[in-house]
């Protein structure tokens, strides 16, 4: 099967052979599954709202490859505290799917309210998806690391996304500046960056990058580049560290400037993604998962490149949103729960009417190579960049509680803004809002033990 | 002394008179029985949707719980917390800042246009129409509208300013400016009502008493003053109460789109706290004692500006 698909793709390299070679136990066994009877009935999927279109293909594939199946999906809010709301209501009234969406940060929680249930039932079920399947710090992110429900997996991450640099190359070609490489350093990036700039007295009309700071996605690689952590030995917050206040200061020196978009003016131009695609933006930090939405609004060319280096090194963001059974879906219907997700990451099943969308880079190393994402048409070319960004993703520490991030990115956030619109120090700033999140973190230990 | 047929008419009388405070129960008690017919639907729902769960919230304030953990009961510690909470103590003061910044002018501005407006004159009906139009706008959109409107890059309202030579602020990212800038789209929302409410008054007075005014040489604002006013004060009151509690509670979409509660908490008002602690940082307990202070508040609030009724004017 593989090898016929092989035969009739030109120029593939000597990787490629090589991942579709890796890639072949999955395929074959996601087949034979079927081949040898799989289960019917009905599956009840409750998918975030962003997805929905993405993954309406994919649950029509699924049909179309088990007959006698049919997949009911419902909708999540994507905003934090309504996917929580959602769904601890619906756990609360007994009324969970089968299988459920949710985002990195909220695997402990859900797991310890009783949403999710352990996934390494399904990894150990003897099926083709097994541990190793998937890339670790993807995976890892869903380790549940303390608590009742320590040690186990309660999530599968649906792609690897790791934060890029996104860069719009009519803008890059007018000002005849050379595109991004592998070589760029902060320091290079502010210097491109002042130069795509463009203001009508003092205000900005396009922003030479729009990158949102008060992200962990931004600030933890970058505190790691730096050479310290985000978290103390105690697990609280040391955000007024000096590699903390550095890195806060090199991004809000930008912002002050007016020479990248953070936050604040996000809000009012679109946020990255809209910013990149009217133009407002020549350069963002952005993931695989805006891909569509960019490629939907942008009219000129653009690529992809690596993050910059910070401090000699290279540190990226990171994250992902996953699929989870349900403690109901494994108790009424899992061996269909199963069979979807053994699907779901083969690469003729769902893998391949995902990354379709281009909005997935799987989670599965080996289809990191796969023609089936990486020979999709440009924009954007550079795709390799997506898949070997991933060594060098840093997560958000997983041990902060979903409750305490809510905290975190509304004090940083406030801390933005006194720093950008009120002229306070960045020490100060950071400090305030270290007093309020640390605070957060010992009141949610008291609360939870 | 009383004669034979005095005795047998009197008693005449009291049989009667017996007959008809019977009819007269009976009567109430059917009345009482419809009433309570027509008032049952409404009473059930009321109960369900406003009574259960004002009460449900009081309980919750008296337990901390995050939805996923047992419930743990702290007592009134909840509601001490809310004083030496700074964020709790700034959303009140927001509150009450937006209240002061919404509820006056949206009163004014609707007696002024609702006095403007009736008058008959060509199309009137078609300017009557655009001064509804904000009511059939959902608070969401009329948010996002406005935040496009008050953009310092693209909105209108910086072009129009920059058109004078003035250089217009960023008015959603200014700390000064914020409020006022909200508080601007809240009134724009909630003059329709005012004007309705203000035009169904004024038309029901009577015009022979402003006609005999006039003769006795009254001038505009002795009118206003004498006439106009005294029958459009019970509206007022009802305007008042009705915006008071609009702006405390459905504030929410407009703060949440436009401003998030920023920057740097200009804009944080209490419901909008409120969303946060229960919803974001899964902290109902602390959340249901804001509420519970906030429902006190706004009760109280309501009966100082209700007018008082007499029941037996109103039967």
């Amino acid at each position: 099967m593989t090898e016929t698909r092989i035969s009739k793709l030109p120029n593939l390299n000597r990787r490629q052979v090589l991942a579709g070679m890796a890639a072949a136990p999955i395929v074959l066994a996601a087949g034979s599954r079927a081949s040898i009877g799989a289960p019917t009935g009905t599956l009840s999927v409750a998918v975030l709202d962003f997805l929905e279109v993405s993954l309406k293909p994919v649950f029509a594939a699924y049909e179309a490859a088990r007959q006698g199946t049919k997949v009911e999906y419902s909708l999540l809010p994507s905003t934090s505290a309504e996917l929580r709301q959602a769904l601890l209501s619906r756990r609360m009234a007994n009324k969970l799917p089968d299988i459920t969406y949710l985002a990195d940060i909220y695997a402990t929680q859900f797991a310890e309210a009783g949403i999710t249930a352990d996934m390494r039932n399904f990894l150990n079920s003897g099926g083709p998806i097994k541990m190793d399947s998937f890339a670790k710090t993807f995976l890892d992110q869903y380790l549940v690391a303390s608590g009742p429900k320590k040690g186990g997996y309660y999530g599968l991450p649906q792609g690897a996304d790791t934060v890029v640099l996104f860069y719009n190359k009519k803008h890059f070609d007018d000002a005849k500046l050379p595109y991004p490489d592998d070589s760029w350093d902060f320091a290079k990036q502010v210097e491109v960056a002042t130069k795509l700039t463009q203001k009508n007295g003092s205000t900005t009309t396009r922003y030479g990058l729009g990158v949102s700071v008060p992200w962990h996605a931004t600030y933890v690689p970058g505190i790691t580049a730096l050479g310290d952590t985000l978290l103390d030995d105690k697990g609280l917050f040391k955000l007024t560290s000096d590699a903390s206040v550095k890195l806060f200061t090199m991004y809000w020196d930008q912002v002050k400037n007016g020479v990248f978009a953070s936050n604040t003016q996000l809000a009012q131009i679109g946020q990255t993604q809209g910013a990149f695609g009217s133009g407002t933006a020549s350069m963002i930090q952005s993931v695989r998962a805006l891909v569509p939405l960019v490629r939907q609004t942008i009219k000129d060319d653009w690529d992809v490149a690596m993050e910059p280096m910070i401090n000699g090194s290279r540190h990226t963001g990171m994250g992902s949103i996953a699929l989870a059974t349900t403690p109901q879906g494994e108790q009424n219907n899992k061996d269909l729960a199963y069979d979807f997700l053994t699907w779901f990451y083969s690469e003729q099943g769902g893998m391949k009417v995902l990354t379709s969308t281009y909005a997935v880079v799987p989670p599965v190393p080996a289809l990191y190579n796969s023609p089936i994402w990486t020979q999709l048409p440009a924009p954007p070319a550079n795709v390799k960049v997506f898949s070997d960004s991933i060594q060098y993703g840093n997560e958000n520490p997983t041990t902060i509680p979903a409750d305490v991030q809510a905290v975190v990115d509304s004090e940083l956030l406030k801390a933005e803004q006194a720093v950008v619109l009120s002229g306070a120090a960045v020490a100060d700033a950071l400090n305030t809002a270290q007093g309020t999140i640390n605070e957060a973190m010992a009141r949610n230990l008291a609360s939870n033990g | 002394m009383v004669t034979e047929v005095e005795r047998q008419g009197l008693s005449g009388i009291e049989r009667q008179r017996a007959v008809t405070r019977r009819r007269s129960r009976l009567f109430d008690a059917a009345t009482a029985a419809w009433a309570l017919l027509f008032v049952l639907p409404n009473f059930v729902l009321f109960s369900i949707f406003i009574v259960i769960p004002v009460v449900a919230a009081f309980a919750l304030s008296l337990f901390d719980w995050n939805m996923i953990a047992d419930p743990q009961f702290v007592g009134l510690r909840n509601y001490a917390d809310i004083l030496k909470d700074p964020r709790a103590v700034n959303s009140v003061i927001k509150t009450v800042y937006l209240v002061v910044l919404g509820v006056i002018p949206t009163v004014l501005l609707s007696f002024g246009m609702a006095v403007l407006i009736n008058t008959r004159f060509l199309g009137y009906s078609i300017i009557r129409t655009f001064y509804f139009l904000p009511i059939v706008i959902s608070f969401v959109a009329s948010a996002v509208l406005w935040r496009f409107i008050y953009d310092p890059r693209v909105g209108p309202i910086n072009a129009l300013l920059g058109a004078f030579g003035v250089s217009g602020v960023n008015w959603l990212q200014n700390t000064t400016w914020a409020m006022p800038a909200v508080s601007l789209v809240i009134v724009w929302l909630r003059l329709p009502l005012g004007i309705i409410l203000y035009l169904a008054a004024l038309q029901q007075i009577n015009s022979q008493l402003l006609e005999a005014a006039e003769i006795d040489g009254a001038n505009a604002w002795q009118k206003l003053i004498h006439i106009i006013w005294p029958n459009v004060r019970p509206v007022t009151f009802l305007i008042l109460i009705i915006n008071l509690r609009g702006i405390i509670f459905d504030s929410f979409d407009v703060v949440q789109v436009m401003t998030g509660g920023g920057p740097l908490d200009s804009t944080d008002i209490l419901i909008k706290y409120i969303y946060d602690l229960a919803f974001a940082q899964l902290r109902l307990g602390y959340a249901s004692a804001l509420s519970t202070v906030l429902f006190v508040v706004v009760a109280g609030l309501a009966l100082i500006f209700t007018p008082p009724q007499n029941p037996r004017a109103v039967r």
